[in-house]
């Protein structure tokens, strides 16, 4: 009987794919593509965000494949990417994008800690090569940029770390919803948690996650991450989707303005923002 | 029973090979990384380097929209060519 749950936990722990990794840890990078491949894309995104004179952007990636994530979900980790002078060892200055998130540490992974890296960590991450991009307007740029410049941003990191943390209520949080409140802060201009939760709440419609029983219920038993217990009934979380929504819902970005990049090797097979674009031609094999 | 215990058997066999195969073949792409990147001076705390860096975006975006209202609000930006690498010995960071 021991032998019997020995062996389900293993092939429960081989096959259970967290349902929508929205962090991601500070463990090693995924490495789906080749380094060459990721820095290139790396600088193919820097490039589209600063072509559309971008000082402040929300960028998502996904750490795993597509088809292991719930409906409607098609990123796993977000981070803020900003524009900034670089001093260089050489004495020089290399402007690009510095980018700023919360990643959950590797012991324990219900810990959670910001980390400022580079567009190439970011890429590194990436197992589809494709992000999507939120771009704010100028005015929210500008707020976010305050916020994150200030004391206010480390105020607003909650370290307990859950994968599908409920952005109406400020028990855990994830990279997502750090983003989230961080953009909350910059619009009520408050650092106050407790303030901006009851305005998610009334304001923001996070993502349905649909887990089916044996994710809802064994899921928490094998995935420390998985922490369930600041959601009533359903489990919504916050994505790519829910967060542009809302900025378009509250006019705190423009339509043309979110969309999602492809590398000349993504394997998406395709794209959702804008809603009216092509799909990707596939890479070659 | 015996079924269960081949099939994670069989997936411990394939992980591990699959895993070492990937380590391996990323060892030259990191070294052309190493020779086409640039190292950022290091400062001394992640979080003040952090902080550094977002009050330099502020003040080039206050400079931006002090020099010309609207005709420049998103003119592209000068990026660099060369990819930026950690060169902090601290952990990496991915999925």
């Amino acid at each position: 009987m021991r032998l019997l749950g020995v062996c389900l936990a293993a092939i429960a722990a081989l096959v259970l794919a967290p349902p929508a990794d929205a962090g991601e840890s500070n463990g090693q990078p995924v490495d789906r593509f080749t380094l060459v491949e990721m820095a290139n894309f790396s600088k193919q995104i820097e490039a589209e965000l600063a072509q559309r004179g971008a000082y402040v952007a929300m960028v998502f990636r996904t750490g795993r494949d597509r088809s292991e994530l719930p409906e409607g979900i098609r990123y796993t980790h977000g981070a803020f990417w900003v524009y900034t002078p670089i001093p260089t060892q050489g004495g020089g200055t290399q402007y690009g994008y510095a980018v700023y998130n919360l990643y959950h540490e590797l012991d324990p992974v219900t810990v959670s800690n910001l980390y400022q890296d580079w567009p190439l960590d970011f890429t590194r991450g990436d197992t589809v090569g494709q992000v999507g991009v939120i771009i704010p307007n100028a005015e929210m740029q500008q707020r976010i940029i305050d916020v994150i410049a200030s004391p206010y941003f480390e105020a607003l990191h909650q370290p307990d770390y859950s994968l599908l943390s409920n952005p109406a209520d400020g028990r855990y949080q994830n990279c997502n919803e750090f983003m989230l409140d961080v953009v909350s802060s910059a619009i009520w201009q408050t650092a106050s948690r407790e303030q901006i939760k009851v305005n998610l709440d009334a304001y923001f419609s996070a993502s349905r996650v649909n887990l089916n029983f044996f994710q809802r219920w064994v899921g928490p038993l094998i995935d420390q991450r998985l922490r369930l217990d600041d959601h009533y009934g359903e489990i919504r979380t916050a994505t790519f989707a829910s967060i542009a929504d809302f900025m378009l819902a509250f006019d705190l970005a423009e339509e043309e303005q979110i969309f999602e990049i492809d590398a000349p090797f993504s394997l998406a097979e395709d794209t959702a923002y804008p809603p009216s674009a092509p799909a990707p031609a596939m890479a070659a094999e | 029973m015996r079924f269960i215990l081949i099939s994670a058997c069989t997936l411990a066999v394939y992980a591990g090979p699959a895993l070492a195969q990937d380590a391996n073949q990323t060892q030259p792409a990191e070294q052309q990384i190493q020779s086409r990147g640039v190292d950022y001076a290091r400062d001394d705390s992640d979080r003040e380097r952090a902080r550094t860096y977002a009050r330099e975006t502020q003040r080039m975006m206050r400079e931006r929209q002090g020099a010309q209202e609207n005709e420049t609000q998103n003119a592209p930006l000068p990026i660099g060519e060369t990819v930026i690498v950690d060169n902090d010995d601290g952990p990496d960071r991915g999925d």
